[in-house]
């Protein structure tokens, strides 16, 4: 029954409905002020009257519609934001995050903002773990170095450093390039850590014959 | 004394750190980028210092532990040891491997030296004449005694080898003497620092003899890592040198290649 198709019957000549009568103005023209805004695509239309809406509507229904409406206006501490039920942790999470959570909410947030302060409590722990990394490197570089007694660590060749002033810094502190640049030579080009060693001074005689 | 020394090696160790730091502040005074790269690299050292002269330096000065030098003892060699005596035998051979094991362990601190050398005077090497010297004689020692023997060689190879170089040394007195001459004449222009490089090898690392491969073999036939190959070359090359003068006449004898 449903599929069939039904043409209406036209009774008037307008082009923009198939039973040929015009659509509904949306705006009336006249003399008359315009009270309403010109909205052509409002899809409240008439509707937007609170009386019109309420038209039909049962005594019981008109109450109903009332306590919605008035539900709407909500009071300045609502919504009630409770963080618990959106953030809902364990206590291990909640313990390690305890401290970030108190500087964020006394400090970070009333001083820089939600996403700032957000922002900070990203990066300064990636900020800080960066750091120990680099430095662990550079201290394994500077002082784990490769030694006689071992096959760990690492050996960089120094570069000979270009001194602007060189004739001026000999002049006026004698000796101090040379105790303070790296030389190869100083070392007759064996490891450094070998001429620095404490043990193995003298071992006497070597068992080997040759 | 150990205590004592430790203390002086570290307070060596930071004096010479203060002297850098010293020398990088007053050539970077004046200027603006060297300054502030003074500036940076200080920062930047200083929590590595700190932790290693505060934390780290006083717990291994309280638990350091006493550095003794083992004293190891020698076995019989090969040519004290009876023909079927096996035990005697396996000991030689692990005193030969362990043997060469140290050898190695020489002549990679020496060319270690060299790369040092050659690393920090760059471009001229002169000074590293007596280094290059030192290297090129212990590998040349090292050669005689281990070379050409192959991965799998072991204390009756290496002796037989000697056994065979002294006969050979003995029915070439001339040729002995003339190395010997030239080995002295050698010394003596380093000594009034004339180095020649040509005398150890006649061209590139690539070009030392020792790294010649037969013509007539066409497969590896030593182990690559080993860097040990057949010095000889192919009955054909011999007879061609024998029957034209003119062929080879130089046998790879000569270099016009000069490291410096």
């Amino acid at each position: 029954m449903g599929n069939q198709y039904v043409k209406p019957e036209r009774t008037g000549n307008s082009p923009y409905t198939r039973s040929g009568v015009p659509p509904p103005a949306l705006v009336k023209t006249g003399d008359k002020p315009l009270h309403r805004v010109n909205d052509r695509m409002s899809l409240e239309l008439h509707m937007a009257d609170e009386r019109v809406r309420a038209a039909g509507l049962s005594p019981a229904e008109r109450e109903w519609r009332k306590k919605w409406v008035h539900d709407q206006h909500l009071h300045a501490d609502e919504p009630v934001v409770v963080d618990a039920v959106h953030r809902q942790l364990n206590p291990i999470r909640t313990a390690y995050r305890l401290p970030w959570d108190k500087f964020y909410l006394h400090y970070l947030k009333p001083t820089f903002g939600v996403y700032y302060g957000t922002a900070i409590r990203v990066t300064a722990p990636k900020l800080l773990m960066a750091f120990v990394v680099v430095q662990t490197a550079y201290y394994y570089w500077k002082y784990e170095v490769k030694d006689w007694t071992h096959l760990r660590g690492l050996e960089s060749m120094p570069q000979k450093e270009v001194i602007a002033s060189a004739p001026a810094i000999e002049e006026k502190f004698p000796g101090l390039m040379d105790k303070g640049l790296a030389n190869p030579s100083k070392d007759d080009y064996y490891t450094p850590t070998f001429n620095k060693r404490t043990a193995y001074l003298d071992v006497g005689e070597t068992k080997r014959p040759w | 004394m150990g205590e004592g020394l430790v203390e002086q090696r570290q307070a060596d160790d930071k004096a010479s750190w203060d002297a850098y730091w010293k020398v990088r502040d007053i050539d970077s005074r004046g200027s603006i980028y060297p300054r502030f790269r003074y500036y940076a690299h200080k920062a930047f050292d200083a929590p590595a210092t700190w932790f290693r002269e505060t934390i780290v330096q006083p717990l291994n000065n309280k638990n350091r532990l006493p550095y003794y030098h083992r004293q190891l003892t020698r076995v019989p060699e090969i040519d004290e040891c009876g023909v079927n005596d096996k035990a005697c035998f396996y000991e030689a051979n692990e005193q030969y491997r362990l043997d060469k094991m140290v050898d190695g362990f020489i002549l990679q601190t020496l060319r270690q030296r060299v790369d040092r050398c050659m690393l920090y005077n760059n471009p001229d090497h002169s000074p590293c004449a007596k280094v290059i010297e030192d290297m090129e004689e212990n590998e040349l020692n090292f050669f005689m005694k281990y070379g050409e023997l192959g991965g799998e060689s072991d204390v009756r190879d290496a002796y037989m080898k000697q056994k065979h170089r002294m006969i050979w040394e003995r029915r070439h007195p001339e040729i002995m003497d003339e190395r010997a001459a030239k080995l002295a004449d050698h010394k003596a222009r380093l000594a009034n620092g004339e180095f020649d490089y040509s005398f150890w090898k006649k061209g590139m690392f690539y070009q030392d003899k020792k790294n010649y491969e037969p013509p007539y073999e066409f497969q590896m036939s030593k182990s690559a890592l080993e860097g040990d190959k057949p010095l000889s070359k192919d009955w054909e090359y011999y007879k061609k040198v024998s029957q034209d003068p003119e062929f080879d006449k130089d046998q790879g004898k000569k270099s016009d290649f000069r490291l410096f």
